[in-house]
């Protein structure tokens, strides 16, 4: 299977509950100290709506909020981004996390709910030399709200390197 | 909380400096999810190859986008982006570096790096914010 086949196909959708305890406990996982990560009135007093997330909260959000019951039903053409790594991964490549990058439309806020819907926006094989390839997959997640505002854009990017065996 | 009428090309957010342990890899894979061993199975990344666990590149991302939001203020943000140079291991003091790069109106670009008391990059980034305007945001 090449790796190119993927370009273009959707991933599974989620929909994704914030909750205060894990937004708490994240904050103070990547040292982010500022009160509004905690605080009601320290958000209030910032002038958000609600308690906000830190930058990268997005990323993990699904691990905690994806709740079983709110999950729409699988989309039976939707690629599976485990099954493409894994099938990517069988010569031996060494699987990389590249780059990523956030755009914010606007504020994450305990207690919303957003949908998840991601694509495989791109992927690229790069010949290098001596037979050894560089394969980049770029993954887009689109977050909106209930209303299907904008809220996040994640695209990650993922390197697998394969170096020929001497 | 950073101003618009306060940034200016070149200026500085104060460096946030942290010494890496194995507790933080512990948190944050508890944090996030991410639970691959050789963040935080010492046995397993050895049998690998490396000399110990190392940190999860989105727990460096973390921590640079704390020090970021320290300086242009919870909630600014309209772009944050990284690339992940090269790995952090525990003993490595982290330390954020970050520069105002272009102003236009209430809008600013920052350059985003972390790098090691060894002089390595661990991570080199950008980001973007919307500032609020002094006397009304």
């Amino acid at each position: 299977m090449g790796a190119e086949e993927f370009i273009g196909r959707k991933l599974p959708a989620s929909v994704i509950t914030i909750e205060r305890g894990p937004v708490a406990r994240f904050a103070e996982a990547v040292h982010a100290t500022s009160p509004v990560y905690a605080s009601p009135d320290a958000a209030k007093e910032a002038g958000f709506e609600g308690i906000p997330v830190p930058p990268t909260f997005s990323f993990v959000a699904g691990y905690w909020g994806a709740l079983a019951e709110d999950q729409p039903p699988r989309d039976p053409d939707a690629a599976d981004l485990g099954v493409l790594l894994t099938e990517l991964r069988k010569d031996g490549s060494l699987l990389l996390h590249g780059e990523q990058e956030f755009r914010y439309h606007a504020p994450v806020l305990v207690g919303m709910r957003l949908h998840s819907a991601g694509t495989v926006e791109d992927v690229t094989v790069k010949e290098g030399k001596g037979g050894a390839t560089m394969t980049v997959v770029k993954v887009r997640t689109d977050l909106t709200d209930d209303a299907g505002a904008p809220v996040v854009t994640q695209i990650m990017s993922f390197l697998l390197r394969k170096t020929p065996k001497a | 909380m950073l101003y618009a009428e306060d940034a200016a090309v070149g200026g500085e957010a104060p460096e946030r400096s942290h010494e890496l342990t194995r507790t933080d890899l512990v948190r944050y894979a508890g944090a996030s999810g991410d639970f691959n061993p050789m963040h935080h199975d010492e046995v397993l990344a050895k049998a690998a190859g490396m000399p110990s666990v190392f940190g999860h590149g989105m727990f460096s991302a973390g921590f640079l986008a704390s020090a970021l939001t320290d300086y242009v203020g919870e909630g600014t943000l309209t772009r944050y982006a990284v690339r992940f140079t090269k790995q952090a291991w525990p003993g490595d003091v982290l330390k954020t570096k970050i520069t105002i790069t272009a102003v236009d109106g209430n809008a600013v670009d920052l350059s985003a790096d972390l790098v090691t008391d060894k002089g390595v990059t661990v991570i080199s980034g950008e980001a973007s914010a919307q500032l609020p305007s002094k006397g009304g945001r």
